[in-house]
């Protein structure tokens, strides 16, 4: 069931109907039911590797609690289980041939081929199961002492399939307090979604197809001239940011009819100065938790062993690794790795010029200054956007087609303007405002021009197809 | 001593809502549906700009355009040139048109709404249209092998605009019937979906489209005498969902219209485009001349006028006539025409 459906919609609806008529006691009961339901339509294999996750991780951080004198020991066993089970799942594709001819060689041949589905948001699970674990050990949160409650918090289907990743400590809480929905959060709720909506139908799916079938595998990469190729590289990036973010601002809309609040995971990273300030923009519940549960354990690790700023390892290990681990939990793959890797080294360097050359605070900087500083930052994230997309023999060919400027610029995709304009105007207004709802303080006719128009274009374009699967479902 | 105030009973707080948002956005809906379909309209006019799509087609959308053109300036035309793509440029509108009056002296306008890719089901859908919309004296459908071939698991369920002109609901064909700004939203998604081939083909296509919906294809075809490689892997079948849409063509005739069934001509080689070359095509025939003695529709076989077509070099490619061979099959139509109808 896609979210962007009429029997998604309907499916809520009828959620929501039976939420608000039973009593509180059994609210989580009830969106504990309605999301293994959810996730069962996905595929039941799926849900039952959630619950046997569930149940693992819920007994574990019971044992990190009680059991002062080992809990180093049970958490460690908690974190390597639920890697190690990431790491099957997703390291299976690449084992797979090897494992085909292992099996042959005994005489064994399966029916079908071997293959191992990964299911849809167990990596998030994972996440957030290791970081409730870690919070349990350090005292941060209390294992939760209701089975229904921890069920939700993994399973809660608006954020099931990619997230945002939430923290026990802030979600568990919500589910165990009070929670009404108001017409203020009915507000917010109603622009949330139509936001989300617009992203990623009206926005989204027209500018991924604009990029020629399948981006970086390309069959007419030869004929296209550089300038195309550079215009779609950056339509790309528009496209997964709209993507992305068109799916969180729509499962952050949908929980707030529910009365649950879901993190944001984004805002405006397109206008980043730097690339801290970009990963604080961009899928920030990820990078939330990749500073707290690697970068800072492992910056503090190293500052034990040598407290000077000035050791390069201090500078830049942090990173790396962080950056690494974030590439490898997108997928076990050698260009997911090189993104990593570059975005490690993008951060990196701006600690290196931190340290040792230190200039003007970013807020302090001339404006023209932060404006290159941006167009820095857009250019290389839009540059390793490509080992993220598509294998680096592609990206290889990708790259020398951008670079040979011999080919005649006879085509480019001047209709992408007419949502490029709209998609990066919707960005600017939600950047000047520093708020993702900005819309919800203009005048009232403003206020509703603005839905109207948005109301009949997600209605035209839910009307001429399917909408395409959210790309972070993948991960 | 103050007790700590229970949890909320109720976890649903609405106020009735403030209706003012809704209301006003409502009234903008229309304001912005009429000011964007207004400039739709004006854009639709200009003759720069691209025709819309109809049914995410720009072939059936440019076809749409031009016979409302002519419409407009001449009238409904009394024929129309139906089938596929190789009626589109097989069937020249003009040079029939003249030909049948040099043998009648009777004017007959034509227009070609021949679309690529279509089916018999489609086909017959297309001609229906046309004759409720502009109830021409007649309709000549140009058949081709590849109109019946099965290539669908279930019958053909129109969908959108032709749904919507036979009657049935289908609430995004009312909005490509009625709404230009629907139309060019439509178009401009297909705008960002086609990649540089299709973009070329829909440039030439709106370049080569004549006033009477003809495609004028100048090409040759150098490989006349080569024996094509089969495209088709099994056994040809006509399958049994075009071959009950044909037989819907007969109904026509009783709404006024005259029907007639004209097998469009092959090079002599490109029956080995079948796996089984002539056996296969003789399917083909039969199956056709079946339903046409069915219904009593006539059926023009084509098979004498190869010799002329090839010797005067009328192919662009195995299965399309160019503009010369359009001329001679065009002028072949429309004697028979004026022997069936004098």
């Amino acid at each position: 069931m896609s979210l962007v459906s009429w029997e998604f919609a309907l499916f809520v609806v009828g959620a929501l109907a039976v939420y608000f008529l039973l009593p509180r006691q059994l609210q989580n009961a009830w969106l504990l039911i309605v999301s293994y339901g959810f996730y069962i339509t996905l595929g039941w294999s799926f849900a039952v590797t959630l619950a046997v996750v569930t149940l693992a991780n819920f007994w574990i951080a019971q044992q990190i609690e009680a059991r002062r004198g080992t809990r180093n020991l049970w958490l460690r066993a908690g974190i390597v289980a639920n890697l190690a089970l990431l790491l099957v799942f997703k390291a299976f594709d690449i084992v797979s041939p090897g494992l085909s001819l292992a099996f042959n060689a005994i005489g064994f041949v399966p029916a079908d081929p071997l293959k191992l589905l990964l299911p849809i948001g167990l990596s998030f699970a994972i996440l957030q199961c290791v970081s409730y674990l870690v919070d349990v050990s350090r005292g941060q949160v209390a294992a939760s002492r209701s089975l229904i409650d921890f069920a939700l918090y993994l399973a809660y289907f608006p954020k099931l399939t990619s997230g945002p990743i939430e923290r026990a400590r802030t979600f568990l809480p919500q589910l165990a307090g009070p929670r009404q929905l108001d017409n203020a959060k009915l507000e917010r709720a109603a622009a949330l979604i139509v936001i989300g909506l617009v992203r990623k139908a009206v926005i989204a799916d027209a500018l991924i197809s604009v990029i020629s079938d399948g981006f970086v595998h390309h069959p007419l990469l030869a004929e296209e001239n550089a300038l195309s190729l550079a215009v779609q590289l950056a339509l790309y990036g528009l496209y997964l940011f709209n993507d992305f973010a068109g799916y969180s601002s729509l499962v952050r809309g949908i929980s707030l009819l529910f009365g649950i609040d879901l993190s944001p995971n984004f805002q405006t990273p397109y206008f980043a100065r730097s690339f801290a300030e970009f990963w604080n923009q961009w899928h920030m519940s990820l990078t939330g938790w990749l500073r707290d549960y690697i970068f800072l354990p492992v910056s503090r690790a190293l500052i034990r062993r040598n407290p000077n700023p000035r050791w390069l390892p201090n500078i830049l290990v942090p990173p790396l690794v962080t950056m690494i681990a974030s590439g490898l939990w997108h997928s076990a793959n050698l260009n997911m790795l090189v993104w990593g890797v570059l975005h490690g080294l993008f951060l990196a360097a701006e600690r290196l010029i931190a340290v040792f050359r230190p200039g003007l605070p970013v807020d302090k900087r001339p404006g023209w200054w932060q404006a290159l500083s941006t167009l820095i930052v857009v250019t290389l994230a839009l540059l390793a956007w490509l080992p993220f997309s598509g294998s680096l023999t592609m990206v290889e060919a990708y790259v020398r087609a951008m670079l040979d400027w011999s080919r005649p610029v006879d085509y480019l995709p001047w209709p992408i303007l007419w949502v490029a304009v709209p998609a990066l105007a919707l960005d600017w207004l939600q950047f000047r405002a520093k708020d993702e709802l900005v819309f919800l303080r203009w005048p009232l006719p403003a206020r509703a021009g603005a839905l109207a128009l948005a109301a009949i274009l997600i209605v035209m374009t839910l009307m001429q197809g399917q909408i395409k699967v959210f790309v972070y479902q993948a991960f | 001593m103050n007790s700590p105030l229970p949890p909320p009973k109720a976890s649903l707080k609405i106020a009735p809502p403030s209706l003012k948002t809704l209301a006003l956005s409502l009234i903008m809906a229309v304001i912005v549906s009429v000011l964007f379909e207004g400039l739709a309209r004006l854009a639709a006019s200009q003759s720069g700009l691209p025709a819309p799509n109809l049914m995410n087609n720009y072939e059936i959308g440019a076809k749409h355009q031009r016979l409302a053109a002519m419409v407009a300036s001449e009238g409904a035309p009394d024929c129309f040139l139906v089938g596929s793509s190789v009626v589109l440029q097989g069937l020249n509108p003009a040079e029939l048109e003249r030909a049948y009056r040099q043998q009648t002296g009777v004017s007959l306008r034509c227009f070609n709404f021949a679309v690529s890719g279509l089916d018999a089901s489609r086909i017959e859908i297309v001609a229906r249209i046309l004759a409720e919309q502009c109830h021409p004296k007649l309709i000549i459908y140009g058949t081709n092998y590849r109109d019946f071939m099965d290539t669908r698991d279930a019958p053909y369920q129109p969908r959108a605009w032709f749904a919507y002109r036979i009657g049935q609901p289908a609430l995004d064909g009312w909005l490509e019937e009625n709404s230009y700004f629907y139309r060019y939203y439509e178009t401009l998604r297909w705008y960002l979906r086609a990649n540089l081939n299709a973009l070329r083909a829909r440039d030439n296509f709106e370049a080569q489209l004549q006033p009477d919906g003809f495609i004028r294809e100048t090409g040759v075809w150098p490989n006349i005498d080569k024996t094509p490689q089969p495209i088709t892997k099994t056994d040809y079948r006509a399958s049994a969902d075009s071959l009950n849409a044909l037989r819907q063509l007969e109904s026509l005739r009783r709404s006024g219209v005259d029907v007639f069934l004209v097998e469009v001509p092959l090079p002599p080689n490109s029956k080995h485009l079948l796996i089984n070359a002539d056996s296969d095509y003789a399917i083909y025939i039969e199956a056709v001349e079946s339903v046409a003695r069915e219904t009593g529709l006539p059926f023009w076989r084509a098979d004498q006028l190869v010799g002329p077509i090839t010797a005067a070099e009328g192919w662009a490619d195995p299965i399309h006539l160019n503009d010369t061979g359009a001329s001679l099959f065009s002028a072949w139509v429309a004697s028979q025409l004026a022997r069936a109808r004098p």
